[in-house]
């Protein structure tokens, strides 16, 4: 589904990424662990389109409805149509924007995308509904301005809310667990799981071996200075949980 | 004194009006060099030849029905005179005075008109001398609960370069409560000078909701004034929303004479074009114990110029006064200009005065956040900008009004 080839990449003049590899295929779930300032979401920033970073060489090459794309050709919104998902490790607040309002626009949007008809409003509700009951969030949050005054957990858990919406094809959880309670935790593994199938993939980026307890990844990774420097199985993630990065990067 | 016609070719298709204007013709024109007038230049006004309307001849469009507010009671005005078979006179409440043409002219040098004196005296002039028509609305004491007056003013540019100067005078009677909305449309790009004058007075426990659209013709120029009068313990929600116009200039003036008043101003500038908006507020408190907060809000596209000044007077006697001020921009393009500028005197001790402004740009870390959620980016720059002014038109009390403003001031 998703193919990184030798990918440098940039931001405001500094390169972050230099020559990472990484293939996913549908039905994985592929955990990615790494130091602080790694470059773990400039990974995730660069598969979400974000216009601050660019990329000066590799391809990153996506298998959306039975063709290869390269992602970094499309606009953010095109991407996300085509099923990536980026859960933000740091959700933004929009202010005057109701979470209502801007869940069912990005929802139709995908929707008209795919030539699918559009959710009325009040259906729109009850959908969200059923999704912000797995995720037991209380139907409060639908009337207040997206991410305004959410506290850090509840960021976390509206990233995840959205994904739910959205059904992504691609997800990158960049961080979801930071900030979250045990029992948010659960609770949030527990959405995500529900949406993982044999027909979608997810990246999730995490510095805490114990979500993997809760998220079962297929393959582990450690991205160190921008490279991939070891893969390896769900055991990779206890082992480094035990002993740090420093055996790796030597 | 021969001089101070110069510029003001103005003057010259007043002439024929009948009006002895060898007063007007004695007060100084406006320039850039008066603080005042420094944002707003007003020569191309100056240099203008409207007459003063005398009488409506056009045929009406049809889409002035478009801007009837059901539920509300609908008075129209074509370029400043009362159209009487098109008002819904029958939906007033029994208990309300309503009168126009001469029985409400006797309002026309009210109370209220000495707030006046903060203006520049000249447009003040002009409209006590060539008001054709006016009303007045008054809320007898304890009277509440009322469907929302509607008086749509439509200025119909195709007439043919008028000088129109309408005047309202509001009186909401001791603990009454009302809410006024004027809406001011003109169908065509004509080129007109409206130089409106509204007065209110809320007597003691009074409530008043009084909003303005303004959704003028580009090339229209407008001055305005509004003037209130509080008493104590009375409230006032004001809100103007203009869409600006060739040169568009209101003056809201509130005085809080009584103990207790507390007065919001609010008001949004939705400016695109080459298009031009100055609000100039004024909140004098002149007793203890009076709140004020204002804020406005302007979003300004391709040349646009917004300017706002905000006076906040506080008197030596009004101690315990809270006042609150705040201007914030939002520019979409690097053509456009911004002028604000807060005016502070305070003569009290014990208060509390803050204020602020902002000019800033659409945030590309929430532009980007949407669009990872498949919004495009047309779309989501409009969501962004509907949220800027989220917070203001929730300073709107009445809900249908706020939708309606809601629409308008949509981009
Ligand atoms: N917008 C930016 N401007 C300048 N430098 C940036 C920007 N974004 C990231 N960087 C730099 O790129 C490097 C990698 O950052 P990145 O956020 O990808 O790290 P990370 O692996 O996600 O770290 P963490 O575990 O702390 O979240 C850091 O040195 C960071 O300072
Ligand atoms: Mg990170």
């Amino acid at each position: 589904m998703l193919n990184i080839k030798d990918l440098y990449a940039s931001v405001e003049g500094s390169q972050i990424l230099k020559g990472l590899n990484l293939s996913v295929k549908a039905g994985e779930v592929h955990a990615i662990m790494g130091p602080n300032g790694s470059g773990k979401s400039t990974l995730s920033k660069i598969i979400a389109g974000h216009p601050q970073y660019t990329v000066d060489s590799g391809t990153v090459e996506y298998e959306a409805a039975g063709r290869v794309v390269n992602l970094c050709e499309l606009e953010p919104e095109a991407r996300a149509k085509e099923g990536v998902f980026l859960a933000f490790q740091y959700p933004v607040e929009i202010p005057g924007v109701p979470m209502s309002l801007f869940l069912r626009s990005a929802y139709n949007a995908v929707c008209r995308h795919h030539g699918v008809e559009e959710m009325d409003p009040l259906d729109f509700d009850q959908f969200l509904h059923e999704k912000m009951k797995v995720l037991e969030m209380d139907d409060k949050y639908i009337d207040r301005a997206v991410n305004v005054d959410f506290s850090g957990g509840e960021k976390k858990r509206n990233e995840i809310l959205q994904m739910a919406v959205l059904n992504p094809r691609l997800a990158v959880l960049d961080e979801t667990d930071s900030g979250l309670d045990i029992d948010s935790m659960k609770i949030v593994a527990g959405g995500v799981n529900k949406l993982r199938t044999k027909k979608n993939a997810m990246i999730v980026i995490t510095h805490y071996q114990r979500l993997l307890n809760y998220i079962q990844p297929d393959v582990v990774h450690v991205l160190h200075a921008g490279r991939i420097i070891k893969s390896g199985g769900k055991e990779l993630a206890l082992e480094v949980e035990g002993k740090g990065y420093d055996w790796l990067i030597k | 004194m021969k001089t101070v016609f110069r510029g003001t070719q103005l003057y010259d298709g007043f002439k024929d009006s009948g009006v002895d204007i060898s007063a007007l013709a004695d007060m100084p024109w406006p320039t850039f060099k008066s603080e005042e007038w420094k944002y707003t230049n007003l020569t191309g006004l100056g240099e203008q030849y409207f007459t003063p309307v005398s009488r409506f001849e056009g045929a009406l469009p049809d889409r002035v029905k478009d801007l009837f507010m059901p539920g509300a009671v609908n008075f129209v005005f074509v370029n400043g005179l009362f159209l009487e078979h098109l008002s819904e006179t029958g939906k007033i409440d029994p208990r309300w005075q309503v009168k126009t043409g001469l029985d409400a002219m006797g309002f026309a040098k009210s109370s209220v008109s000495d707030l006046a004196k903060n203006e520049t005296p000249v447009f003040r002039a002009l409209n006590e001398a060539f008001v054709k028509d006016a009303i007045f609305i008054g809320v007898p004491q304890g009277v509440k609960g009322c469907a929302p007056f509607h008086i749509i003013h439509l200025l119909d540019g195709a007439v043919g370069r008028q000088a129109i100067f309408p005047r309202t005078f509001l009186k909401i009677g001791r603990g009454a409560g009302a809410i006024f909305w004027e809406t001011v449309a003109s169908f065509d790009e004509g080129e007109y000078f409206h130089c409106p004058v509204v007065e209110g007075l809320i007597e003691e426990d009074a409530s008043l909701e009084y909003i303005q659209a303004q959704g003028h013709s580009a090339q229209a120029f407008h001055i305005g004034s509004v003037r209130i009068r509080q008493e104590r313990n009375s409230r006032l929600d004001s809100f103007v929303l203009t869409t600006g116009a060739r040169i568009f200039r209101n003056n809201v003036n509130v005085v809080l004479e009584g103990e207790g008043a507390e007065a919001r101003v609010n008001g949004l500038h939705a400016l695109k074009g080459d298009r031009h908006a100055d609000s100039h507020t004024c909140v004098d408190h002149a007793a203890p114990n009076t709140r004020s907060d204002q804020l406005y809000k302007c979003i300004l596209q391709d040349k646009a110029h917004s300017v706002f000044n905000g006076k906040i007077f506080v008197r030596r006697e009004a101690q315990l006064t809270n006042s609150y001020q705040l201007n914030k921009n939002l520019i979409l393009s690097r053509e456009c200009r911004v002028d604000t500028k807060p005016q502070l005197e305070i003569n009290a001790d014990d208060v509390k005065c803050t204020h602020g402004a902002t000019i800033g740009q659409l945030n590309d870390e929430e532009l980007f956040y949407l669009q990872t959620r498949g919004i495009s980016k047309q779309e989501a720059r409009q969501m962004l900008v509907r949220g800027f002014v989220d917070d203001v038109l929730n300073k709107i009390v009445n809900p249908d009004l706020r939708a309606v403003i809601g629409k308008m001031a949509a981009f």
